[in-house]
């Protein structure tokens, strides 16, 4: 079974990652009483073992911390199969720190002292982009999973398609008669379960893939 | 006139005039004793001449005797005046001989006026005549007084105390003075003895004892007349050097004093004076000197002095002057017991100086080093600010999530106590630690003085250890600390000794930082070292000082760092031998480097 499924029947939860006990406990409280479901750890490496998996939500994690730091958390989650989003809290916040992680991604950079609003914006962004994330991921593995049921020839002839040929140049390339092109063209877009060249344009988009380089790279 | 008056009368003549000036001098001048015995020796010596001459132009025994008798008396004076002079002058001869030949020559004026003509004659019969440089001169016939042998004893007598002192005397160093005295007694002895051989063979009519003792006067006024001139030309340097010495007082703003104890007296020149505020000629008492002084440092002098005074040692103490005006003077004085001749202390003596301008210059000095300080721990704190905002924000972070927190849980119907409770009691605490970390401070910010005390090392060692805790955390750097339980407190100032270390932490944190992490590591160790001071070194595995700067890293504006104020390290030294103690760089051979340094063990010394 997918574990992926799972997300269906947890809340999305937010993490708080800190090394003091007491700001995780009253940010829990904050956070509870305004309606989240929230897990606290008092360390990254902690957070990275004992998490579940695949629970929607995002991250809320201090700078600063013993042994692994905020930012080298974001960077283990973000090479992980199953990445969240990021809102760092500081003490202090100072400029350079601040820059690089909102390049790399932060959803936000905020001070422990920040007010309420910005904090609960920040992580009902971050839950929004984590959803969408988390869509955009389900339907990629979805539509990929689509293009890797056509056959070779199908794939081959999707490419020449995406590339904007007419029948009568694919059956001239492929060296086949244009009436097969026709057949695998219409199977393969059942198989794909689009109904125009524009449909099956944007789903090529979605599932990332490319057909540039020739028929090769649609696998 | 003839020869024998014009000879004699002369020579009594030099001799009063000897006793006249002497007199003159012994009545100036109270210590002049031998001047008073000089002066009755030369006035009995004149008075002997006269008598001779009076005795050479006898015409009837009855008048020869008459006086030879008095000539007696006046060779008494002069022979005991002159046994006193001598023990006087050259500070020697025995006391028995001395009294033995006063007693003897005033025992020879008993026969002298009992029973016979005088103490030389039992009878004089009949009175010659004999001539002398020409002149005739009377010359007495009759039988010899058997007492007469107690003249010649006294003579014996005289001879053996005169050549003992004389030796003694030389011995002493007086060795001109002993010379000449002894020389004309011994001399005018033996001319005596002559002349009375000379008599005996009929070429001298008579002893001619006025023209001996007149020989011994010549020489006892030479002696005194070489002293006097000897004693002007000491008042001379005397006064030469005194205002040599006036010259080098006013110059270096001093005052010369003299307490004699005993009157209670304070003499003081006119530098000393002008600095104390006295008018030229107001007598000077030391407990109206003591009322001139600041009353704080009142008692401390007294004691001083009378500590001096008791001990005999050396007196020095600085204290505040109030002058007329009000103003304050800082005043120096350093002065020396004196002994009276019974060895009891009987004077202060010394001088006084004005440091008024040199304690200014000291306070301010000690101000600016004070502000620097400040200014450095300042800066230190700024290179800290980051991790100190960090901390603070932490439990204040913690404070606002909880507040509000609460505010949705109140709202709730019914509110959750238990939560609430939980709550504040956490605010709390977070609170608490906020005012720590503002408390930990704002003691090291504080502009102070330096307030020596008992400092528990193992105690501050935490504190400062607590102040970059995060620091060192978020270098990912570990700390080792190794301070023995039962180190003994050391004495010094908490706040600046927080500093130092502070600021060698810092830089050792610095040296290490961008260091693989096994190398992160720096160790804080504080050890007795057995001499009564306690070392305390800081250690880091960094690269160790330049060697081009090693010898330089004490000295201010010299940083090894890009963002370093220079002053860490010159200020460390400041407050090490601020506190008595020594502060010294190394480089270890294996790399990293090594800072230590000594402070002294508080005398209450017991382990904290």
């Amino acid at each position: 079974m997918n574990p992926l499924n799972r997300t269906d029947d947890v809340p999305p939860t937010v993490f708080v990652v800190d090394d003091d006990a007491s700001f995780i406990r009253s940010l829990e409280r904050m956070l509870r009483a305004s309606g989240y479901a929230v897990r606290g750890f008092t360390s990254a490496a902690d957070f990275l073992e004992r998490r579940p998996a695949g629970v929607a939500g995002c991250v809320v994690a201090d700078l600063k911390m013993p042994g692994m730091d905020g930012m080298s958390l974001q960077q283990a989650l973000a090479q992980s199969d199953d990445p969240l989003p990021v809102v760092f809290l500081t003490g202090h916040g100072d400029i350079p720190t601040s820059v690089t992680a909102m390049r790399r991604g932060a959803e936000d950079f905020l001070t422990k002292t920040a007010p309420r609003d910005q904090l609960l914006g920040a992580i009902e962004r971050a839950l929004a982009r984590d959803a969408h994330e988390r869509h955009m991921r389900t339907q990629q593995r979805e539509l990929r999973a689509r293009i890797a049921a056509l056959t070779p020839r199908e794939r081959e002839v999707l490419g020449h398609v995406l590339r904007g040929e007419r029948n009568k140049q694919i059956a001239a390339d492929l060296g086949i008669d244009e009436r097969s092109v026709k057949r695998h063209r219409t199977r393969l877009m059942a198989k794909l379960r689009v109904t125009s060249v524009a449909a099956l344009t944007r789903l090529a988009v979605e599932a990332g893939v490319a057909f540039d380089g020739g028929p090769a790279e649609i696998t | 006139m003839n020869w024998i008056t014009v000879i004699w009368s002369m020579s009594a003549a030099v001799c009063l005039s000897f006793a006249a000036v002497h007199v003159l001098v012994a009545l100036r001048s109270r210590d002049a004793r031998a001047s008073l015995l000089f002066a009755i020796s030369a006035g009995a010596a004149g008075a002997l001449n006269m008598l001779e001459l009076v005795a050479l132009r006898a015409e009837t025994p009855a008048a020869y005797g008459e006086a030879l008798r008095w000539m007696h008396v006046a060779a008494a004076v002069v022979m005991i005046a002159l046994v006193w002079f001598v023990r006087e002058y050259l500070r020697a001869g025995r006391l028995l001989l001395a009294q033995a030949i006063t007693g003897l020559r005033v025992l020879v004026l008993v026969p002298n006026f009992v029973g016979y003509p005088n103490a030389t004659f039992s009878e004089i019969s009949a009175i010659a005549t004999s001539s002398l440089l020409g002149e005739p001169v009377s010359v007495p016939v009759g039988e010899e007084n058997p007492w007469r042998i107690l003249v010649h004893v006294s003579m014996l007598l005289l001879l053996i105390y005169v050549v003992d002192a004389s030796v003694q005397g030389w011995r002493q160093g007086d060795r001109r003075r002993a010379l000449t005295i002894g020389g004309a007694i011994v001399g005018a002895a033996l001319l005596s003895v002559l002349n009375s051989q000379l008599m005996v063979l009929g070429l001298l009519p008579g002893p001619l004892t006025g023209l001996v003792f007149l020989l011994i006067v010549i020489a006892m006024g030479w002696e005194l007349g070489l002293d006097l001139i000897k004693a002007g030309e000491l008042a001379r340097s005397l006064s030469d050097s005194q205002q040599r010495v006036e010259l080098v007082t006013r110059a270096a703003d001093m005052g010369l004093w003299e307490w004699a104890v005993g009157r209670d007296e304070v003499w003081v020149d006119a530098g000393a004076r002008v600095l104390a505020g006295f008018g030229p000629s107001e007598r000077v008492t030391f407990d109206g000197y003591l009322q001139r002084i600041h009353a704080d440092d009142r008692e401390a002098l007294r004691e001083a002095a009378m500590r001096a005074l008791h001990a005999g040692e050396e007196f020095q103490q600085e204290y505040r002057m109030v002058g007329p005006e009000g103003n304050m003077r800082w005043i120096a004085a350093q002065g020396k017991v004196v002994r009276g001749s019974d060895g009891q202390p009987a004077r202060l003596r010394g001088v006084s100086m004005d440091i008024t301008a040199r304690r200014r210059d000291e306070l301010e000095l000690q101000r600016q080093r004070e502000t620097l300080a400040q200014l450095q721990r300042a800066s230190a704190i700024g290179q800290l600010s980051t991790v100190l905002a960090h901390e603070l924000n932490q439990p204040l972070g913690a404070i606002l999530r909880n507040a509000e927190a609460a505010e949705m849980l109140l709202d709730t119907e019914p509110p959750d106590l238990d939560e609430l409770r939980a709550i504040v009691a956490d605010i709390h605490r977070d609170d608490q630690r906020a005012a720590e970390v503002i408390g930990r401070m704002r003691a090291l910010l504080q502009r102070r003085s330096m307030q020596f005390e008992a400092v528990d090392l193992q105690n501050l060692i935490a504190q400062v250890s607590a102040l970059l805790r995060a620091e060192i955390q978020a270098c990912h750097v570990t700390l080792d600390i190794s301070v023995p339980d039962d180190l003994p407190r050391v004495r010094g100032d908490l706040v600046h000794l927080q500093q130092v270390l502070l600021n060698l932490l810092l830089n050792s944190l610095d040296a290490v930082r961008d260091l693989a992490e096994e190398r992160r590591r720096l160790t804080v160790e504080a050890s007795p070292r057995g001499d009564g001071q306690i070392e305390v070194v800081v250690h880091d595995q960094g690269p160790g000082f330049p060697p081009e700067r090693f010898s330089s890293v004490f000295d201010p504006f010299v940083s090894t760092r890009i963002e370093g104020t220079g002053l860490g390290l010159a200020i460390s030294r400041t407050i090490v031998e601020a506190h008595g103690g020594h502060i010294q760089a190394e480089n270890d051979p294996q790399g990293g480097a090594t800072v230590r340094f000594t402070l002294e063990a508080a005398h209450d010394g017991g382990p904290t």
